[in-house]
């Protein structure tokens, strides 16, 4: 008798995070940490598919110990013209999945919220915005073969 | 399904949160330890010298005026 082969039907690592809402409004945030060398935070970033680039708060550079002459410069498009910021290649952690990313930092951009964008970012998950359940169910894309 | 404690920590406590709109807050979800202040390196030397934990998260409270900002997503020129 040939042997059936099932295929298991939930990836081992499925992550959810419901929106967190905010004065009145509702926001894809995620829990991810942040590493450079020794030093590490642990934050949350809007998870953004309209960004081309993850931008975080400038004092979260100072929390990793990465100095402005370690950040490459690199000018980012707005409406009203260019903002340059300071880019540092480090360690993401979210849930299992850890891998190397290059983050901007910049006030500018992150006036709210860190922010989590495709470069780096979006090819090492499957991504699913639920806006009815306001949840993002993520999985990563290693887990998927 | 993993549904994080730190994110269910931040949902059921974001509207106590808004009341330190602007400020950083430092929260560890297990043992239900908050502190907040206006520089983040202050507050995590804090938590160091306190020993409150080794996982606290940090997390900026956005103003009603920052969201209410407009968005612009950063895009590569």
């Amino acid at each position: 008798m040939p042997t059936v082969r099932v295929k298991r039907q939930t990836p081992p690592n499925l992550y959810q995070f419901p929106y967190v809402k905010f004065h009145g409004k509702f926001y894809p945030l995620i829990p991810l940490t942040l590493s450079r060398e020794a030093r590490t935070v642990n934050t949350f970033a809007l998870l953004d598919s309209g960004a081309s680039i993850s931008v975080f708060r400038p004092e979260i550079a100072e929390a990793l110990g990465i100095t402005r002459k370690e950040r490459t410069g690199t000018r980012l498009g707005s409406a009203g013209g260019g903002v340059d910021i300071g880019i540092a290649k480090i360690r993401v952690e979210v849930g299992k999945t850890s891998f190397k990313a290059k983050i901007g930092f910049s006030k500018a951009f992150a006036a709210s919220f860190n922010i989590v964008g495709r470069e780096g970012f979006f090819h090492k998950f499957s991504i699913c915005f639920n806006e009815m359940s306001r949840t993002v169910l993520m999985v990563p894309l290693e887990d998927l073969d | 399904m993993d549904m994080r404690q730190e994110t269910r920590w931040l949902c059921e406590n974001a509207r106590a949160l808004e009341r330190f709109s602007g400020k950083w807050v430092l929260f560890c979800p297990d043992t239900g330890f908050v502190n907040k202040g206006a520089s983040l390196s202050r507050l995590l030397r804090s938590a160091a010298t306190t020993q409150v934990t080794d996982r606290p998260f940090v997390f900026h409270v956005p103003s009603k005026r920052e969201l209410s900002l407009a968005y612009l997503a950063p895009r590569r020129r």
